[in-house]
């Protein structure tokens, strides 16, 4: 009877040991990759677990990292739970990190003002510039994968355009000027990047779960995200939700903007993200839409970002190597119904016949 | 006459469901043999085993005579046996022709498609079935019933000789429904064997030779069919008397609940007017009956009544109250409850678990939400209380609702609707695709609440319910309401006529 226990409990949870599973398949993969190319993976990784959780500072690190793929994640899945695919958080981060840099900069006012308006800056930047393709949508029937894609590179190069010729030149680097010691996130760990934006960051996680589970407006978004007919039907007012999720999940992605350049650069550098936006799909993916999983998805590609660093300087091998991880794991993710066939079938004692009967 | 399928012995098992036991049917070649019962019967899963879908746990199949080791679809067909699922298995970017001979298709110097070739074959083999299909049209752009012509047409290219029709016309219009029998009774002329699995009662009487009724995965009787009737199948099927033929008088009938003055709509898509100076009122204790062919209103009707479909004109009041112009919510509020006519798309959210469904629609009001906020709490008893009430099977209310089957989806809807909705009830097709035990319990719930001093108003395309069920029945035939009659001054001849578009006078003479 234990087995049958086990059985169920496995069954019942597979979408979370198929998410498992296919980031060990990820690593597998690599390791055989390194392998194969006369390395030893055990070191690699061994290199790779310090570099990332190692000592305080590493670990300080890690966190850091994960900070603006959370945040840019929970985005995501507060789109997605109201059938919006914004893949557009990229340039609603940009545009969120230089809203927020341009009112850290310009304005003088004590902290407990200043900061809070500093991130509502970002913020509101990120939503107002989600409601383009947000309107799109609804009321024109535009597909948003494609016009949000499309938007990250106006985003991308009006930025550019304003630190360059709008806001002041200090140095080479093209960015706008420091900040205020006002409008910056205290560091919580001298010497490293982590800062108090992680409490910004876990107030983000409670408050989608909060939303999307314990609010009536909760409810709807997501009886919109799974069937639009039927939330019609019993008197949802299905354009506004879809506005409104759209509008949340940019004002979120503008937000991790603001969070990282607060609480890191102190500035708006111009190609700060090295893609948050779009990693923070396949951390909503792997983190299977749940705003609790995505705590721990985040947790692994933070991992992997500063992981790396010291694997490729202990070992030889490069640190391009993320970007390989990275592409695997969304290959297997991609894969996932597969992956989740074979593991209901090896639970379930491999009866093809009993599997047929299931998927109906 | 020779048989040409006998099945002995059939035992299957899926986990912890014995979906078949011992079960064990003898087909005789050239007939149709209609094979009923309930979903869950297990007439699925023994027609599936035949065809090689499934091999069975122990049991025999003899084709001919002969004893046959069937493993899997191919050895089915090389046998003769062919399978029409309720699903189609077809490319909708393929044409007719393409689909018919997909995988055996006629080659020029054995490399390159012979497209005239494979365009007379079909045309050559659907004439010859009187099907009627057009071998170069694209799938994706003909209609269910043409599509299931092709299927059809897949299996006759193939030399099936029986033919597995699973619950064929359950995705088919009347009229499609009519044609398919005529193509079966060519078939049939022709010596083929059909295997016709359905619960529809109507249809296996109008059809079958023979009927063989299963129940709990076994086979209950074969019988012949000029030797049986739908009430006798219908108690083999279930297991002890249904309702089926007899619903109580109604009793008493009260003040005037729902007033249709004159509604007019066109349609979104093409403009035409789909509601023409629609009347009607529903008083309390009563069930208003609409009856007409798919497509004459009837859809546009219920979402005008809930605020879905724009008026051109008319009006709606409900207890002297005009709502016309209310928004879908604020109707709903002021007490309008519906069973819509598609379950999946209007119904549920598959997707949401039974508790979240069984407040689906409910979720502003202060049941369930306080200031916003979802109370948890209300909805877990709300669900565990309807649950019981109307005996709605699921291990869990947290299950999600696509996991139900469908006479338990239905259940769901039935309950949230009925339960909250203080005195109207619209029941949109409330028993389309149920099998008979499903269909009774709605039925018996609609009574319960009109004797309760509830309006209900019942849209329905099959006849017999509405007869069954109403207080007085409304034809509706192009948008309009043709005529409103009582139910004991109407037969079913005369309510056909309207349908069709005969006039009232016509009919009186």
């Amino acid at each position: 009877m234990k087995i049958e226990k086990t059985r169920r409990f496995l069954l019942k949870h597979q979408a979370v040991f198929t998410s498992i599973l296919a980031v060990i398949l990820a690593f597998a993969m690599v390791g055989i990759l390194l392998l194969s190319t006369g390395r030893n993976p055990a070191e690699a990784f061994g290199y790779f677990i310090r570099g990332a959780f190692g000592d305080m500072f590493n670990f300080a690190n890690t966190i850091s990292r994960v900070v603006p793929l959370l945040i840019a994640a929970i985005a995501f899945i507060v789109g997605a739970k109201g059938s919006v695919f914004n893949v557009g958080i990229e340039g609603q981060l940009l545009l969120g990190a230089l809203a927020s840099a341009v009112v850290g900069w310009g304005i003088k006012l004590p902290k407990v003002i200043h900061l809070p308006l500093t991130l509502l800056a970002g913020t509101l930047a990120g939503g107002l510039y989600a409601l383009i393709p947000a309107w799109l949508k609804v009321y024109r029937k535009v597909n948003e994968i494609l016009s949000t894609i499309m938007l990250n590179y106006p985003a991308f190069f009006f930025n550019h355009y304003i630190v360059l010729n709008v806001t002041p030149l200090e140095g080479v680097i093209p960015a706008t000027p420091f900040i205020q010691e006002t409008a910056k996130f205290a560091k919580l760990v001298p010497g490293t990047r982590l800062h108090a934006g992680v409490i910004v960051t876990a107030l983000v996680v409670v408050f989608a779960y909060f939303l999307l589970k314990k609010t009536a407006l909760g409810y709807e978004m997501r009886a919109v995200g799974l069937n639009q007919e039927a939330a019609r039907f019993h008197g949802i007012p299905v354009e506004k939700r879809m506005m409104l999720s759209f509008f949340i999940s940019g004002c979120l992605a503008g937000l991790a903007g603001a969070v990282e350049m607060a609480g890191v650069h102190y500035r708006y550098l111009d190609q700060f993200s090295p893609g948050y936006g779009y990693d923070s799909i396949t951390v909503a993916m792997v983190g299977l839409l749940s705003p609790v999983g995505a705590i721990f998805s985040a947790t692994l590609f933070g991992a992997l970002k500063t992981g790396i660093l010291d694997m490729a300087v202990y070992t030889e091998i490069p640190r391009q190597l993320v970007t390989l991880i990275n592409g695997i794991v969304v290959l297997f993710i991609s894969a996932k119904s597969i992956i989740q066939e074979r593991f209901k079938r090896f639970v379930k004692g491999k009866d093809p016949a009993s599997l047929a009967e299931e998927n109906k | 006459m020779a048989t040409i399928i006998e099945m002995r012995g059939i035992n299957k098992r899926f986990g912890d469901v014995q979906a078949n036991r011992d079960a064990a049917i003898t087909v005789e070649a050239g007939t149709v043999h209609s094979i009923v019962g309930e979903n869950g019967a297990g007439k699925t899963t023994l027609m599936n085993i035949l065809y090689g879908l499934y091999q069975a746990d122990s049991g025999e199949i003899f084709v001919n005579g002969k004893k046959v080791d069937i493993d899997d679809p191919s050895a089915a067909i090389a046998n003769g046996i062919g399978m029409i699922h309720q699903h189609f298995k077809l490319i909708p970017a393929m044409t007719v022709a393409e689909n018919v001979m997909l995988g055996n298709e006629p080659r020029k110097a054995g490399l390159f498609l012979d497209l005239a070739e494979l365009n007379g074959l079909t045309k050559e083999l659907s004439d010859q079935y009187g099907l009627a299909v057009d071998p170069e049209a694209l799938v994706e752009d003909i209609s269910v019933g043409i599509r299931q012509r092709v299927e059809i047409l897949k299996a006759l290219y193939r030399k099936v000789n029986i033919l597995i029709l699973d619950e064929p016309t359950a995705l088919l219009t009347p009229q499609e429904t009519e044609d398919l029998f005529r193509i079966i009774n060519k078939l049939r002329e022709d010596g083929k064997t059909i295997l016709f699995i359905s619960h529809k009662l109507k249809e296996i009487m109008k059809i079958s030779d023979r009927v063989t009724v299963m129940r709990d995965g076994h086979v209950v009787d074969t019988v012949e069919k000029k030797d049986t009737s739908e009430v006798d199948l219908a108690r083999m099927m279930v297991g002890r008397d249904v309702f089926l033929r007899n619903a109580p008088p109604t009793k008493k009938i009260g003040d005037v609940i729902l007033k249709v003055e004159n509604i007019s709509a066109v349609s979104t898509v093409h403009k035409r007017p789909v509601l023409r100076n629609v009347s009607f009122d529903i008083r309390a204790g009563e069930i208003l009956g609409i009856a007409g062919i798919d497509g004459n209103g009837q859809t546009e009707l219920v979402r005008a009544l809930i605020g879905l479909q724009k008026l051109t004109e008319g009006k709606i009041i409900l207890h002297d109250e005009d709502i016309t112009h209310l928004s879908v919510r604020d109707m709903r509020d002021a007490g309008i409850g519906v069973i819509p006519e598609d379950r999946l798309k209007e119904g549920l959210v598959i997707d949401f678990d039974v508790q979240e469904n069984l407040c689906l629609g409910l979720q502003r009001n202060d049941e369930f939400a306080k200031n916003g906020l979802f109370d948890w709490k209300s909805v877990t008893s709300n669900a565990e209380k309807l649950v019981e009430k109307f005996d709605i099977r699921t291990p869990s209310i947290k299950l999600l609702a696509r996991l139900l089957s469908g006479g338990n989806q239905q259940k769901v809807i039935v309950a949230r609707e009925i339960f909250h909705a203080p005195d109207m009830i619209i029941a949109a097709q409330p028993t389309r695709g149920l099998d008979i035990a499903a269909t009774d319990f709605v039925h018996e719930e609609l009574i319960k609440q009109r004797d309760l001093g509830k309006a209900v108003l019942l849209l329905s395309l099959s006849l017999e319910e509405v007869m069954l069920l109403s207080t007085r029945i409304a034809v509706i035939y192009k948008g309009e309401i043709v005529a409103i009659v009582d139910k004991d001054k109407a037969t079913a001849e005369d309510l056909g006529l309207l349908m069709l578009g005969g006039s009232y006078e016509h009919i009186q003479v």
